[in-house]
């Protein structure tokens, strides 16, 4: 607009004079001037807004930040141990979850003396009659089902203390009505408990974990590193009431459970060779029993049964401290200690004696009626002296002379060397710790007093475990020695029928030859109460007299009673041996008498349950008692 | 007036958008939490789980079960019939190759003690 253009009426408000006197242009400067300030404040204080939400996100005060911390928690994220599996997938040790309940008696006291003073604004008597632990003492107590005094006590021996274990673990009612309760400063933490389904079948087999879920004996303690989960852990934030609100991805490590451990034992067997040896062990006042069933195809143990028993008034031979801690802390004395074979040993003597043409089962062995005197001076004494007798009947009598006879004709080196092919004097090796060698005399020491002593099982100290893995090469047909396997390889099924053995250490002739021998043995010999009505069997009894601790010789008054068998007699599918320690002399202690009816029993049941058809006509029952058996 | 319903717009435009973050967020926290609490399910279900396998084993237990046959006169047999001649397919095994799943009846001995290893426990 120039000076000389005409004077246009303005329609617009700045231009018009305002009611107020403010010129229009003046006004719109105004608005403009508000609004531009509006607009830098509400940026300025956007801009604050976003510099304090990068600030507390970034860098938040400590105050803050303590508080933000307090709603994460870390805690383990337990992983499960591994199980030990029957045979057949029975579970015979596995891990369970299990609560402990703790307390904060420091915090109980203060949270309870809080709530009090606030009470006070109402009821001025409330602090002077406030006790803290009183109250929680009487809420436990209910859960707890103890007296409300000895929580109270607990509580106020350890007022000063954060953490204070109430009980290490609570059943699934407690834990619920603890959750119901919600009590303040009382809470729960979880931990791995050990269950053994079984009881205590096979436990010195299947050891023990302790606190800290850690092997401590048996199959727990040497298979430790495999059956150990490693533990996970979650980093979760929770709500103000401690709830979890979520886990980031990043916060959860899973735990690593252990890998189980498949035992070749099957529990039923396990079953039956405990119910029947502790019968014995209880009706002969035995101080223990041991008892091993071996699948002879696989050299699986299927049954491994150790008892000891204390009795008032006897100096006891084998002591066992830590079985008095835990049973199943025990040793696994079938494996851990040696003992004296006796007869039993002489079924191996006889086989390589024959096998060496030493003599002949049928043979006749001149044996005087009376002590038989060896060509060292040696008196060699027996139950009965039946006289000159086949080689054959030395071994279904079980004749000390014969086998003494016929053990001189042999070399030492011959004899030795049958000791270590049946692997006498070398362990087995079948995993478990603690496994002895046995003993067995060195041959510079070996003497023609060993010679003949060995012959009868003496002077030599074998495992159980040693005597079930040798006594196999009777019951395969190729005269092989199977290795025992208690431990199944991963991935196995476990269901192999045969598995090759050690060298051929019985030749077939010599195998035929004593098991006719051990057959007779069972059938007219020593073991005739060891003669079952279902399955044929062969084997061979020991008794052999007990050494006095710390002295030199025997005691005639102690004995280790012993049956060692294979069945069916055809085609044998069990090794079964039965040791009873130191029977009352009173109530029996010949290894046919005692421990002979308990293989047969075991032998019955358990091929019955493997369905091995019986190989014997029953015999019809005379009397009720014997059908009822 | 033209700027301040920019400002308006704007200013309604960021708030929308800080509501729709807002509500993203509250969304991504309520998945995030019903993934922890699922996680916990899960957890709690398979104790759960280990808790019963460890019921089934020990109602499983083959001493009970002898118990529990004899106490209703059951008599347990092998599937296989046990063949009473001696010609038969003596020491063979199941026809499978495995050994038969049941097993027969002790023979029964009045007052037979329990296993004295122990009784059935947690270690």
């Amino acid at each position: 607009m120039t000076d000389g253009d005409p004077v246009q009426p303005s329609c617009s408000p700045a231009a018009a004079p305002a009611a107020d006197g403010i010129a229009p242009s003046r006004q719109a400067e105004l608005t403009r001037r508000w609004t531009r300030g509006i607009v830098a404040c509400l940026a300025v204080g956007l801009s604050l807004t976003v510099l304090r939400v990068a600030q507390l996100k970034v860098a938040p005060p400590a105050q803050l930040d303590a508080a933000a911390g307090w709603r994460t928690s870390l805690r383990k994220e337990v992983a499960r141990r591994g199980e030990v599996l029957d045979a057949r997938g029975r579970p015979l040790a596995m891990s369970l979850v299990g609560y402990r309940l703790f307390c904060d008696p420091a915090f109980i006291y203060e949270r309870g003396w809080d709530l009090a003073k606030d009470a006070a604004k109402k009821d001025p008597t409330a602090v002077a009659e406030c006790d803290p632990f009183r109250d929680a003492a009487i809420e436990l107590s209910k859960v707890l089902r103890q007296p409300p005094q000895a929580i109270h006590e607990l509580l106020k021996a350890n007022a000063e203390r954060r953490y204070v274990v109430l009980s290490q673990e609570i059943d699934e009612q407690q834990l619920d009505a603890i959750r119901t309760l919600d009590l303040d400063g009382v809470g729960l933490e979880s931990r791995l408990v050990r269950d053994y389904p079984a009881g205590g079948l096979a436990g010195q087999l299947i050891g023990k974990v302790g606190f800290e879920h850690a092997g401590q004996a048996g199959v727990e303690f040497a298979f430790d590193k495999e059956l150990r989960p490693v533990d996970g852990r979650v980093k979760a934030l929770r709500d103000a009431f401690g709830r979890t609100l979520w886990i980031n991805r990043d916060d959860y490590v899973p735990g690593d459970p252990g890998q189980d451990v498949r035992l070749s034992l099957d529990l039923a067997v396990q079953e039956i060779a405990e119910r029947h040896l502790g019968h014995m062990v209880e009706e002969v006042n035995a101080g223990g029993g041991r008892l091993i069933v071996m699948d002879t195809g696989t050299g699986d143990i299927l049954a491994m049964a150790d008892f000891l028993q204390e009795r008032p008034g006897w100096k006891e031979a084998t002591r066992d401290p830590a079985r008095k801690i835990h049973p199943s802390l025990g040793r696994n004395r079938n494996v851990t200690d040696p003992y004296e074979p006796g007869s039993t040993f002489k079924s191996f003597v006889w086989a390589r004696a024959t096998q060496l043409g030493a003599a002949k089962p049928s043979e006749i062995i001149p044996l005087p009626n009376g002590p038989f005197v060896t060509g060292f001076g040696r008196t060699i004494h027996d139950v009965k002296y039946p006289g000159p007798v086949s080689w054959k009947t030395v071994l279904v009598k079980s004749l000390n002379g014969g086998m003494a006879c016929v053990a001189m004709r042999l070399k030492h080196q011959d004899l030795q060397q049958m000791v270590s092919d049946f692997g006498f004097g070398q362990k087995v090796g079948i995993g478990i710790s603690g496994e002895s060698s046995g003993i067995v005399t060195r041959p510079a020491k070996w003497s023609n007093y060993t010679q003949t002593s060995v012959a009868m099982g003496h002077e030599i100290a074998v495992t159980p475990v040693q005597m079930v893995r040798a006594f196999s090469a009777f019951a395969r047909k190729d005269g092989t020695m199977v290795q025992p396997r208690l431990v199944l390889p991963r991935g196995t099924s476990g269901s192999d029928d045969w598995l090759p053995g050690s060298k051929q250490l019985i030749t077939p002739d010599v195998l035929a030859e004593a098991k006719d021998a051990m057959t007779g043995v069972v059938e007219e010999g020593t073991a005739r109460k060891a003669k079952s009505e279902h399955y044929q069997m062969y084997g061979k009894t020991g008794t052999a007299e007990l050494a006095v601790p710390g002295q030199r010789g025997y005691d005639r008054d102690r004995y280790v009673a012993s049956f060692l068998a294979a069945a069916p007699l055809e085609n044998p599918r069990i090794v079964v041996l039965c040791i009873i320690d130191d029977p009352d002399k009173r109530k029996g202690h010949f290894g046919g008498s005692i421990a002979g009816p308990v293989v047969r029993d075991v032998v019955d049941e358990t091929l019955q349950y493997l369905g091995v058809p019986y190989d014997r006509q029953p015999a019809k029952p005379k009397d009720p008692k014997v059908a009822s058996r | 007036m033209r700027l301040f319903a920019k400002l308006l717009v704007v200013v309604v435009a960021l708030g929308a958008m800080g509501l729709a973050l807002l509500a993203l967020r509250q969304q991504r926290y309520e998945v995030s939490n019903e993934i922890s609490r699922t996680h916990n399910r899960i957890v709690e279900q398979e104790r759960a789980r280990w808790r019963l396998r460890a019921e089934v084993a020990r109602l499983s237990d083959p001493a009970d079960i002898r118990a529990a046959a004899e106490r209703r006169g059951i008599d347990l047999a092998p599937i296989q019939e046990a063949s009473t001649a001696p010609e038969a397919a003596v020491g063979s095994k199941s026809p499978a190759g495995k050994p038969a799943a049941t097993k027969v009846p002790a023979p029964a001995k009045p007052n037979a003690p329990k296993p004295k290893a122990g009784s059935r426990d947690r270690r």
